[in-house]
């Protein structure tokens, strides 16, 4: 939603008035793409049928191996990476909210900075995801008021050495009452992102599972004009596969209509659940098809 | 606003005496109207929804541009008037969150028209 603002100026008079209006900006298309053979050249032609737009990548605070040689080149050949830096420390531990807020580890920030700073256009930079959910308020240090506070000192270190990059905001969408109190502002935000499964398809639809969080948002005072995005999202692949299907083949239509800029399906096996389509389903049939009326 | 002008003729002829004629009109040209505020009154675009590269047309309906000013003038004791119309065009500032450029297509004097790509 973008909203137009007109002042005019009459006998020393001034009036100013704002309207909205809505540019579709085709999605983008991405995937966590184990574990089709663990790349996304694999999911790519298994699954997607077509070169991914985004690829999602998990890594800790201080792990000084990424971005990997493998993902410089898929940002060379023109993919975006959603790089999700997560608080945990490589040898154990995290680099806790409290910490990070007092400019304990701004070394390190600025070190990671640097790294990605010659990739900084293909890089999608979120921070502890789902900051709202259990799992990170779990780790002590970790609280709902020290979360912006931490977003904000990550970006007020790295923001000027990579210059370019996307940062994003992005909670589970399951805790509203957290949520608003864990957003860092717009100053430093630009996209909204929400990880929305409907894992046993109680929920019934795309539309149905990624309304919720507009409507969340639109409530919110802050947001307005920013990029939206479902950066995780999937059905449990114990669900049948023509329900799988039909369930994604809906995702287009819903994705156009809320206005998402960014589709991008958690294909996963791991502990949090099984998301991953199987090769030659009808679901990868549907991803293929959803995936090819989409943006890049 | 009043203007006071004085015009002097002469008439020669066999016979007759010089005769000099000053006949004063005093103009005033006076607003019938006070000067309202300017008002927006709506905003609409042309389509609900765009897709990149679409050209987005606004239309901003307005009042209180026009302004009527009445002539009146005296002169030997008798007054004439003349109303006429109008129409000064505010300054406009388009904007809008995505920092796309807008263009003023056309304004007259009810509505002014912006356009930008989307």
């Amino acid at each position: 939603m973008s909203t137009f603002t007109i002042s005019g100026a009459l006998n020393g008079q001034t009036a100013t008035q704002t309207a909205s209006f809505t540019v579709q900006v085709p999605a983008l298309v991405g995937a966590y793409p184990a574990p089709a053979g663990g790349s996304p050249a694999a999911f790519e032609t298994q699954i997607a049928g077509r070169q991914l737009g985004v690829v999602n990548r998990y890594e800790a605070f201080d792990d000084p191996s990424w971005p990997s040689a493998a993902d410089q080149a898929l940002m060379a050949q023109g993919r975006l990476i959603h790089y999700c830096w997560a608080d945990r420390l490589k040898a154990g531990g995290n680099a806790t909210w409290t910490d990070i807020a007092a400019g304990k580890h701004d070394a390190q920030i600025l070190a990671k900075a640097r790294q990605l700073a010659p990739f900084a256009k293909s890089v999608l930079l979120g921070f502890d995801n789902e900051m709202d959910g259990h799992v990170r308020l779990a780790v002590p240090g970790n609280t709902v008021a020290q979360f912006a506070p931490a977003f904000r000192r990550i970006h007020s270190v790295a923001a000027a050495a990579i210059g370019g990059a996307s940062w994003c905001w992005i909670p589970s969408g399951n805790n509203p009452a957290n949520q608003a109190a864990m957003y860092p502002g717009d100053d430093v935000v630009d996209w909204i992102g929400v990880d929305p499964y409907d894992e046993t398809l109680a929920k019934g639809s795309p539309l149905a599972t990624y309304e919720p969080f507009l409507n969340w948002l639109s409530g919110q005072s802050f947001g307005k004009g920013k990029r939206v995005g479902i950066f995780e999202t999937g059905v449990d692949s114990n669900q049948p596969d023509a329900a799988i299907a039909a369930w994604i083949e809906q995702v287009p239509a819903a994705v156009a209509e809320l206005g998402y800029g960014l589709w991008d399906w958690f294909n996963s096996t791991g502990s949090l659940g099984n998301t991953a389509i199987i090769p030659g389903s009808r679901a990868a049939a549907a991803f293929a098809a959803a995936a090819a009326q989409m943006g890049p | 606003m009043s203007e006071r002008r004085s015009y002097k003729s002469q008439a020669f002829g066999p016979g007759y005496k010089e005769l000099e004629l000053t006949v004063t009109v005093v103009t005033t040209l006076r607003g019938l109207a006070e000067l309202s505020a300017l008002v927006i009154t709506s905003i609409t675009f042309d389509k609900p929804v765009y897709k990149t590269g679409d050209t987005i047309t606004a239309v901003v309906a307005y009042t209180g541009s026009g302004f009527t000013l009445a002539a009146v003038a005296t002169a030997l004791g008798q007054t004439g008037m003349l109303n006429g119309t109008f129409t000064v065009l505010p300054d406009w500032t388009p904007s809008d969150s995505g920092n796309r450029p807008w263009f003023a297509v056309s304004d007259n004097g009810i509505a002014a028209v912006f356009t930008a790509v989307a």
